[in-house]
């Protein structure tokens, strides 16, 4: 053989040589945690809890679901260790629970650490359990294998429906290093043996400084995202549309409408910086799917009627919203980023613009077009 | 020594290859990190800084090629000795390699942090180290013409990785960070500008392969249209990188185009900042092998050694000074002081040189013209 040849074979050698590197990391020889729960348990210690993949074919339960006290979300990390049969790996977690106790007291610091590890994708979503996470965790759900898994699915279709705002670590860390936008986080909770988004909880730089309904929670991406709720319900007052109700049959006062939304856009503008008022404008098209009367469509001025109920009656719940955001003294939706790239010099701070959000007032100017009713009138 | 250097022609190449070469150059691992850097002392407004740095170094470049057309086929080394005699120019050349020499160790040294950080935490540095300059010698064996066509290769993968991967980052961004425009002093910007020194330099390699250019009359327009694409291409990351994070954010992160990257997931690859960093290395090593090879040329040009011997001797000094810095803090030392450096070196230098060489020319044409007339 010569020597050109020799050197091409060791070549070849190097390349599938590199295979032998880092052997460790073999999918049959890894706990893969899903999902990962922080509770408080007093000052200084919290109740970490992991839900892994069972990668053991013959186990009967898909999942396996580990619970340790610790003092750091590494020192969680070590403990697991010494309660697994093969290297705990967390580059698959979906999901990350916090109990209210630690998101009251602020969760930056976990989050921080998820994002210094280059094991965490960015794509982890956070999110906040009604109850300790602890238990959300290890409940036995008869409906899916692994808790785990269907959290992170569960919050990954609502955020694409519009219902939740994205609640990723790169989300929660890019509005807690920016001033004037807080996060906003999704509450779940066990219903029976299911599990339920209840709504959002808001946040005050990295403490939940209050919860929002699901409602409110889909007024906020309404205003303040990229996607858009899919569809709303809107629950009017029957006296201004009982001119054109057919058979008022129903006792319920109130009339309810469903749309779901085709095209949106929204704008937030900051009308004038020294009164610090914010105009909200909303258009939306929106087709009719359901009504909770038997309303005439056909009579000229019906639909313009409807479109206005519920252009105005949206606008009050907006500012509803807006007025509970400040109450809470939180401010997800950004109106403190609006003020900041708006006004020149403003020089803006955290602290100053947690004085003055409470402070702001807003005009909401909402635009409903009735596109269609469907395939009947 | 003659100014001059006629090279055989099977060794050159063609005017346009400087497209490639001067953006490889000047692109490499510092574009995983300038946006930290230089959003510390312009805040939003620091897309203003990447663009005015862009216009200065146009500008240097085309200093560049006035002061070497005023010779035939010139390089530094050769420009040096005729302008400022044998001692004192070899003085400055031997100058400029120690600096060429600080910048290799650095592009390696951060490199390696970059693989250690984000994917072998555990990796000796000196494994890496050696892989990197045994690949940059057996390159450089091959001459200026297989480092050119090397960086070809950089040149398409740098455009397929910009252009593909950060599609989706842009998904995720927030354009009112850049709002309002201008709002930071100019003196704030002109810091941010003085940071960006270090990643955009990479193309006073002009000064050494300008020789090796067959058509030198079209150099200074593929030389020019290189820089156009190089500062493009910091001027999106730049961008990119003021959108996707916001203001504290972007200064906790180390490489903000790596961490970038951790938002793009395809169904059959969930971690695609292993595989950009990995392959960044194809980006990495001709900007390396254009430094070394720039090195071995001024050990032949100034003492006669020979390229082929100095080139493993080069390498080997770059090895130790890549083992010297071992935490974060060193390597952010490191690349700050020859950032510093960059700025003399590669932005001021031109400058004062082209008022020497003009000078010291005139001198001389007087002279020699007064000696005519007697």
């Amino acid at each position: 053989m010569t020597f050109r040849k020799l050197c091409l074979l060791l070549l070849v050698c190097c390349i599938f040589l590199t295979g032998c590197f880092d052997s460790s990391v073999i999918l049959e020889r890894l706990s893969i945690s899903v999902a990962m729960g922080f509770d408080k348990k007093n000052d200084e210690e919290m109740v970490v809890t992991t839900v892994l993949l069972a990668a053991l074919p013959e186990a009967t339960e898909a999942s396996q679901v580990l619970s340790v006290t610790a003092d750091t979300s590494k020192g969680a990390k070590d403990k697991f260790d010494r309660e697994v049969s093969r290297k705990l790996v967390s580059g698959q977690v979906r999901s990350i629970i916090y109990d209210r106790g630690l998101a009251k007291e602020g969760i930056m610091n976990i989050a921080d650490t998820l994002s210094r590890d280059p094991a965490f994708g960015d794509m982890v979503y956070l999110m906040v359990s009604n109850e300790s996470s602890e238990d959300l965790l290890h409940y036995k759900y008869t409906h899916f294998p692994n808790v785990g898994l269907y959290l992170g699915e569960m919050i990954d279709q609502n955020i694409e429906l519009g219902w939740l705002m994205p609640s990723t670590i790169h989300y929660f860390r890019k509005r807690f290093y920016s001033v004037g936008i807080d996060p906003a986080l999704p509450i779940i909770e066990r219903k029976g043996s299911l599990l339920n988004v209840k709504g959002s909880a808001v946040f005050r730089d990295d403490r939940m400084v209050g919860e929002i309904s699901a409602k409110e929670s889909s007024y906020l991406t309404l205003v303040s995202n990229k996607i858009k709720p899919s569809s709303l319900q809107i629950v009017m007052k029957k006296d201004g549309l009982s001119k054109y109700i057919k058979h008022d049959t129903q006792r319920t006062p109130t009339v309810k409408v469903d749309l779901r939304n085709l095209n949106f856009s929204t704008s937030v503008k900051l009308v004038s910086a020294k009164d610090l008022q914010f105009e909200v404008n909303v258009k939306m098209d929106s087709e009719l799917q359901e009504i909770s009367a038997d309303y005439h469509f056909s009579i000229p001025g019906a639909i313009d009627l409807l479109e206005r109920e519920m252009k105005s009656h949206l606008e009050q719940e907006l500012l509803a919203f807006f007025e509970h955001l400040q109450q809470l003294g939180s401010d997800p939706v950004g109106f403190g980023e609006i003020y900041r790239s708006s006004v020149r010099h403003s020089g803006l701070t955290k602290d100053q613009w947690r004085d003055m959000f409470p402070k702001a007032a807003f005009k909401t100017n909402v635009n409903i077009r009735l596109v269609r009713t469907g395939t009947i009138e | 020594m003659k100014a001059d250097v006629m090279p055989k022609p099977q060794n050159m190449f063609q005017a346009y290859m400087l497209l490639f070469l001067i953006s490889s150059g000047q692109i490499g691992v510092g574009i995983f990190g300038f946006q930290r850097i230089v959003g510390m002392h312009s805040d939003h407004d620091a897309w203003i800084s990447v663009i005015v740095a862009g216009i200065v170094s146009h500008i240097v470049v085309g200093l560049m090629f006035w002061i070497l057309s005023k010779h035939e086929s010139a390089d530094l080394y050769g420009i040096h000795q005729h302008l400022f005699g044998r001692w004192i120019g070899n003085g400055l050349s031997m100058v400029m390699m120690v600096y060429y020499v600080m910048v290799s160790v650095t592009i390696v040294r951060t490199y390696i942090e970059l693989i250690q950080s984000w994917i072998f935490p555990t990796f000796p540095t000196w494994v890496l180290s050696m892989t990197l300059l045994l690949l940059a010698w057996y390159g450089i064996t091959g001459g200026i013409r297989l480092i050119a066509g090397l960086s070809t290769i950089s040149f398409f993968v740098i455009l397929f990785f910009i252009g593909t991967l950060y599609i989706s980052p842009i998904k995720y961004a927030s354009w009112s960070h850049l709002l309002p425009i201008g709002e930071t002093s100019p003196w704030a910007i002109m810091k941010g500008t003085i940071s960006m020194g270090l990643t955009i330099s990479g193309f006073e390699s002009i000064f050494y392969i300008y020789p090796y250019i067959k058509d030198k009359s079209n150099g200074a327009k593929y030389a020019q249209y290189s820089l156009l694409f190089s500062n493009i291409i910091y001027l999106f990351m730049m961008i990119m990188g003021i959108v996707y994070f916001s203001k504290g954010q972007l200064t906790r992160s180390i490489w903000a185009s790596t961490s970038m990257l951790k938002i793009v997931k395809f169904p059959f690859l969930e971690r695609l900042e292993y595989i950009a960093s990995s392959v960044w290395m194809f980006v990495v090593i001709p900007g390396l092998m254009i430094y070394i090879w720039v090195l071995g040329r001024g050990f032949k040009r100034m003492m006669g050694w020979k390229q082929r011997m100095m080139t493993p001797i080069i390498c080997f000094v770059i090895f130790i000074g890549s083992l010297i810095s071992q935490d974060r803090e060193h390597i952010h030392m490191l690349s700050t002081f020859t950032g510093r450096c960059a700025l003399f070196v590669v932005f001021l230098y031109p400058v004062v040189l082209f008022l020497f060489q003009t000078l010291i020319l005139g001198i001389r044409d007087q002279s020699d013209k007064k000696g005519a007339a007697e």
